[in-house]
């Protein structure tokens, strides 16, 4: 420690005798040193003369609060800040409001949505959100959703997949090509589509067996047949008819008809599902086996050892099933988009509801009463939710807020008056 | 008024109401100079509380006084973070008849200016040592601290003071 450093407690007297003989011979020799001194010595007179003017007060006060140390607070003068301002208080509510905000607030908030919804949930008929989606199908969703605004906006019906050119489209006698779109006139003219109808009817009639008599005829008149038939409680007064026709496709839209003005409808569920491109899957599949399966036989007819006749015939006779079962599904999907299935449930209509007497308000009180102590458990619940997720995420807590704790009390401690 | 001796010979405890009335201005005017005269009467009765609460437990290893400046420090510390309360500036009166011819005294302004930058640590030993007048050792029971460490903290508080008003020589080494 330099010499100096000890000029403020040699004039201030603290220093031993040896080193403020030190500081004292270095004053008489170092100028430095004596200039130092000398403003030092400016610096302590000058402070002295600082003094605090204000009147000693308060000394019968205290000597109250003394006697009385619990009415102590009763006779402190100058008002402290109330308590939800107190420094203390202040960390509290942002204590508060970052465990309600991270811990409690997404748990309350249920997920808007999930991303990953697949484009394919737009046949049930809603908008989709091109911005949610790969960039690759936003342009296809986009036109999606032109289409369906434009027809929306030309007030055509709906079906229950979504699609409203189909049933919309045939009902205002577009028979042909029912799944080609309808603002697209200028579009290049697509093979015929080939889509399966099915639907379901429920049609409140008066005379059921007329009803039923009238669907078989018309069924028969269209070239169709009725694939079953049945009833239930048809000895009692509300007998209940199901039945399932087959009509050809393009007579589906006409038997729906008929059928709805047979009474009154209670369930109409109509549904097409394009099978175009599966048709031409399964008929370019089967191209390609039967090619092969002429390769494989011309295979066998040259081939010489047993192993190879066992394997050629091994293949062929896999190849040959394969050509079945998609030759099967071909034709079945042919066949479906040939004939639509239309299941109906004649009904009579029911009888007027009974008109309950609604029930005795209850007295204000306990109205009161109930919603009180609902709220109450509801504010129960939710701290004890708080509790709960405080408890557990109590190890990033606690060192969080110890560490905060202390550069607070640090911070607070160097900065006051 | 009592010291350590007084306190040590003596059975029972002080007396508090006794204390108040023989120190109560002493520590009034101590909390006046740091939280104001405003607050200084509520930090002085806060400290007598406290040292009626801790009197059984007080050894009479120091002063009573500095006993009692010790809890009013920390009476005030306490009341400043409460009321989020600024540093006091000092005061000063004319110099009375009898001290140093001016010349060997410093601008007040500018001694004012240059006090308000000191911290919170420097400030209390100037106050403390150059106007309540106390040692070293005081200093330090007041403080909490050693009396090294209030030595250190006064010589770099008057170079810092020496340097804000303008002495080259008061930059620190």
């Amino acid at each position: 420690m330099s010499r100096r450093d000890d000029i403020k407690a040699y004039l201030d007297g603290e220093l031993p005798g040896d080193r403020a003989m030190a500081v004292a011979e270095t004053l008489q020799t170092d100028t430095g040193a004596r200039s130092v001194a000398d403003g030092y010595r400016a610096i302590s007179t000058t402070l002295r003369l600082a003094v605090d003017n204000t009147k000693v007060s308060g000394l019968e006060e205290t000597l109250a609060a003394i006697a009385n140390p619990r009415g102590a607070q009763a006779v402190a003068r100058s008002p402290q800040l109330p308590w939800y301002r107190r420094t203390g208080a202040l960390y509290g509510w942002a204590a508060a409001f970052l465990v309600f905000g991270f811990l409690i607030l997404p748990s309350l908030v249920p997920h808007s949505g999930d991303d990953s919804t697949p484009i394919g949930s737009s046949v049930g008929g809603g908008r989709v959100d091109p911005n949610k989606v790969p960039v690759a199908d936003q342009k296809m969703i986009e036109d999606s959703n032109a289409q369906m605004d434009a027809q929306s906006k030309a007030g055509a019906p709906r079906n229950a997949i979504g699609y409203t050119g189909v049933l919309g489209g045939e009902r205002a006698g577009m028979a042909a090509a029912p799944m080609a779109p309808p603002s697209a006139p200028s579009a290049p003219v697509a093979s015929p589509r080939l889509v399966v109808r099915t639907g379901t009817l429920g049609v409140y009639a008066k005379d059921i067996d007329r009803a039923r008599t009238t669907i078989t005829d018309l069924t028969r008149g269209y070239g169709g047949f009725v694939e079953s038939s049945s009833a239930d409680n048809e000895a009692d007064a509300n007998p209940i008819v199901s039945m399932t026709i087959r009509v050809p496709v393009d007579r589906f839209d006409d038997a729906v008809r008929v059928i709805s003005s047979l009474g009154k409808v209670f369930q109409e569920d109509l549904n097409g599902q394009d099978v175009t491109t599966t048709v031409v899957d399964d008929e370019a599949r089967l191209k390609t086996l039967r090619a092969e399966e002429d390769d494989l036989r011309d295979i066998l007819s040259h081939a010489r050892s047993i192993s190879e006749i066992l394997a050629v015939r091994d293949r062929l006779t896999d190849i040959r099933s394969q050509i079945e079962t998609i030759d099967a599904e071909r034709q079945n999907l042919r066949g479906q988009a040939q004939m639509s299935s239309l299941a109906v449930t004649l009904e009579h209509a029911p009888a007027a509801p009974v008109q309950v007497a609604p029930l005795p308000e209850k007295p204000w009180m306990v109205s009161a009463w109930t919603r009180a102590t609902g709220r109450t458990s509801a504010v129960i619940k939710f701290f004890v939710i708080l509790f709960l997720n405080i408890l557990s995420n109590l190890p990033i807590l606690l060192p969080v807020g110890f560490l905060v704790w202390y550069f607070v009390r640090k911070n607070r401690n160097s900065r006051v008056y | 008024m009592l010291a350590i001796g007084d306190i040590s010979m003596t059975a029972a405890p002080p007396d508090i109401a006794e204390l108040a009335r023989e120190h109560y201005a002493a520590v009034f005017r101590f909390c006046a100079q740091r939280v104001g005269g405003q607050n200084a009467a509520d930090a002085a009765q806060d400290t007598f509380l406290t040292a009626q609460r801790a009197l059984s437990g007080f050894k009479g290893r120091s002063d009573i006084k500095t006993w009692l400046l010790g809890i009013a420090h920390n009476s005030c510390r306490k009341l400043a973070r409460d009321r989020r309360l600024q540093p006091v500036p000092l005061e000063f009166i004319e110099p009375p008849e009898g001290l140093p011819s001016e010349a060997r005294l410093v601008d007040r302004e500018a001694l004012r200016s240059a006090f308000a930058k000191l911290t919170p640590e420097h400030r209390h030993v100037v106050i403390l040592k150059e106007i309540e007048g106390m040692s070293y050792e005081e200093c330090g029971l007041i403080l909490g601290i050693p009396a090294g460490t209030v030595k250190s903290r006064l010589h770099h508080a008057f170079q810092l003071m020496r340097k804000s008003l303008g002495d080259p020589t008061g930059e620190l080494k």
